[in-house]
Parts: C-alpha cells; structure tokens; sequence
C-alpha cells in the first residue's frame, strides 16, 4: 500500500472514531450539563432577578414550564409564585458578544409587564472588561423598564448606558433583552398561560 | 524494564514537574487550592493513562510521519471527555479550572510521555509510565497548592486553619507566589542529588 493511502486511511480512521465516541458521551452527557447549567447558572440568576419584591415562595426549577413556539423553539419560563399565584416569571435570551453568546435571564412582572430586573448567566467576555456588564452598576439600570424602552445602547441611538469600554459585551446584554422582551410581546398570552 | 520501576519512576526519580520540568503551566495556574490541584491531577492521571494505553495499542498503525498528528487527536478525544464528564458530574470545579481543563491537550507531560514511550512501547508499560507520570504530577501539584493555600488563604482544602487574625500571605495566593514556590522546590530537590533521567 502506498506511504500516502496509508496515512490517509490511518488518520481518516482515528479522527472518525474519535468524532464518533465524542459525540455519543456528548449525548449520554447533554442532560447532566443542562441541569447542572440550571442548577448553578440560572437558579442564581433567577434568585437576583426576583430579589427586588422579595424573592419567590415556591422551588424556581421545579416549576419550569416549557413552551413550544414551533420547531427548534421551545421556550423555557420559571414562573415566580407568592402565595399560590404567579406574580412574576423569568425567561432567558442571548445576544452575539465580544467572545460567543452572553446569556440574560430576565424578571418579569406579570400585572405590569415591566422588567424586574435581569442577570447575566453565562458569558465568556474579556475579564474585567466585558464581564463588568455582570455587575449590579450595569444591570440595575434595567430595572422597572418595559416594551417601551429602546434596548439599545446610548451609542446606537437607545435608551442603554454602556459600560465604558464594554460596547460590544453591552450590546450583547441588549440584544438578549430586545429578543426577549420581542419574544414576550408576540407570545404573551400563550405566556402567561403557560406560567399561570 | 519492569512494571513497577516504569511506574514508580514518575513519582520521584522522574517526577514531570520538578525533575523532567514538564507541565509547568498547569503547575502555576491551578495550584491556588488543593483542591484544584487534586482536580486538575485527577484528570491529567486520566488522560495520560488512557493516552499512553491507547497510542501504544495502535502505534504499529500508525505511520510514523504523522504520528504527532495522530497522538495529538488522540489525546484531544481523552481531553474533550474528561471536560464532558467534569461538566456534567464535578460542575464547581470545572468552573475553577475553567480553561485549564482543555489546555491539557498541549500539556506538554501528555505529549511527551506519548513520543518519548507510549510510541515506542508496549501497552501494560505505557500505562504503568502515564500513570506513575500521573500520579507523581498530582503529588507535585498537591505539594505546591498546599504551600499555596496554607499560606496564602489560611485554609487547607477550603478548612480554614488559624483563627479569624491570621493575616494571609497573599503574595502566595497569586502568580509570582507560584514561581516562588516552584524555584524552591525545583532548588530543593536539586540539592537533593543530580537528577538522572533515562531515554525513552
């Protein structure tokens, strides 16, 4: 056999069995990850976002509800409960930053509409750059805003003040929140069905 | 050539961090606790059995001018599984080991031990020698991270040690505390005797 078929078919056949092993443990793995993902990414990010009327009453992961909006989109809510009744729910979105997507989990009231707050989930923006769009400084500025405001940044002619030298990670945080909130209007009865 | 000298010579005699000098950049990073050092040791333990196994398995099918090649996407397989497997089962630390956790691939104990004796071989010694190399860096690393934390945090495996007045040594904690620590062991074990290191 000649030297070049044989290293053809030798790393041909390593990095296929090597893809295939891979991508099977992905599978077996794929519900681990997610639900350590909700567990210590979107718990937390729940809890802060629901901290301003004091925090919900029932288990936030438990209760999740999905929603199906069409193929390849189902909407995940954790709806907030005082009482017995549904008073608020959270929905996560993400926007294009710096460095990959930049998860926002959003609070949102259910008798106004309006935000209660959001919280950045995952990220992996420039340390001490883009990740200070994490801070309180940053997103406490979303808090009591609703359909109306213009999720933009103040640079591109919206209602948003960007972190300074963080444009692009504050533009991510917007574009989760735009998508969302869109998301919200267009689906909102189906919504607030669902979390009821 | 027995079993247990190929293993026993990764724990002292041809240690990986202090003797052969290899996988320093791991050695810096993770060594703040040792916990992440137990953490990070336990996955390289991983990859370079598995590796060191697996290559010398096939190395007769491999053709030797892209052996380099062919080690390195077999390593990477180990690498990516033990990420997956920390992702979903050991979430917290492959948070604190964050990107440490892929570099392995390009450790360059992995590599090495894969070239210089996994290549060339059989598979029960190549494993013996990935795992003595293994354990020996996670006892290396334990080493450091204990200096580290103890100092540095006032804490031994996240127990805190000395009462609420202990004022921690904070240098210890970060980068150049590292490189201090490394230089005097590396001192140390130099005092110790001259280092002999056999080929292959």
């Amino acid at each position: 056999m000649p030297k070049s078929i044989q290293i053809l078919l030798s790393l041909s056949i390593i990095c296929l069995l090597s893809g295939l092993s891979l991508a099977g443990l992905n599978d077996m793995t794929k519900e681990a990850i997610e639900n350590q993902i909700l567990k210590n990414k979107q718990l937390p990010a729940l809890q802060q976002v629901l901290k301003t009327i004091g925090g919900a009453e029932n288990d936030l992961l438990q209760d999740k509800k999905k929603l199906d909006l069409g193929p390849k989109n189902k909407l995940m809510l954790f709806p907030g409960k005082k009482a017995g009744k549904t008073f608020a729910f959270g929905m996560e979105n993400k926007g294009k930053g710096f460095a990959g997507d930049v998860g926002v989990m959003l609070g949102i009231e259910v008798d106004t509409g309006k935000l209660l707050g959001i919280a950045v989930t995952t990220m992996s923006e420039t340390p001490g750059v883009g990740t200070r769009t994490k801070d309180e400084s940053f997103t406490n500025q979303f808090k009591g805003l609703g359909e109306n405001t213009k999720f933009m940044v103040k640079a591109d002619g919206g209602d948003i003040d960007a972190v300074s030298g963080a444009t692009y990670s504050s533009r991510a945080v917007c574009e989760a929140v735009d998508k969302a909130f869109k998301e919200f209007k267009t689906n909102k009865d189906k919504i607030l069905q669902t979390i009821k | 050539m027995s079993l247990t000298s190929e293993f026993t010579k990764g724990l002292w005699k041809e240690i990986p961090p202090f003797r052969l000098v290899l996988g320093l950049c791991p050695t810096l990073a993770v060594t703040t606790t040792v916990e992440n050092g137990l953490g990070m040791g336990a996955a390289v333990i991983f990859v370079l059995t598995c590796s060191n196994a697996l290559i010398s398995l096939v190395r007769k099918l491999i053709p030797k001018e892209v052996r380099i090649a062919a080690y390195i996407v077999i390593i990477a397989t180990f690498v990516v599984a033990v990420e997956l497997l920390m992702k979903a089962y050991a979430f917290a630390l492959s948070e604190s080991l964050g990107i440490f956790i892929p570099l392995i691939v390009v450790n360059c104990i992995v590599l090495g031990r894969a070239e210089a004796f996994a290549g060339k071989n059989g598979v029960l010694l190549s494993a013996a020698d990935g795992l003595g190399m293994g354990i020996g860096f996670t006892m290396s690393l334990v080493a450091i991270a204990s200096i580290r934390e103890i100092l540095g945090a006032g804490q031994f495996f996240g127990i805190s040690l000395f009462g609420p007045d202990f004022q921690p040594f904070t240098l210890m904690a970060q980068a150049p505390g590292a490189f201090i620590v490394l230089g005097l062991i590396l001192a140390l074990m130099n005092i110790m005797g001259r280092p002999k290191i056999a080929n292959g």
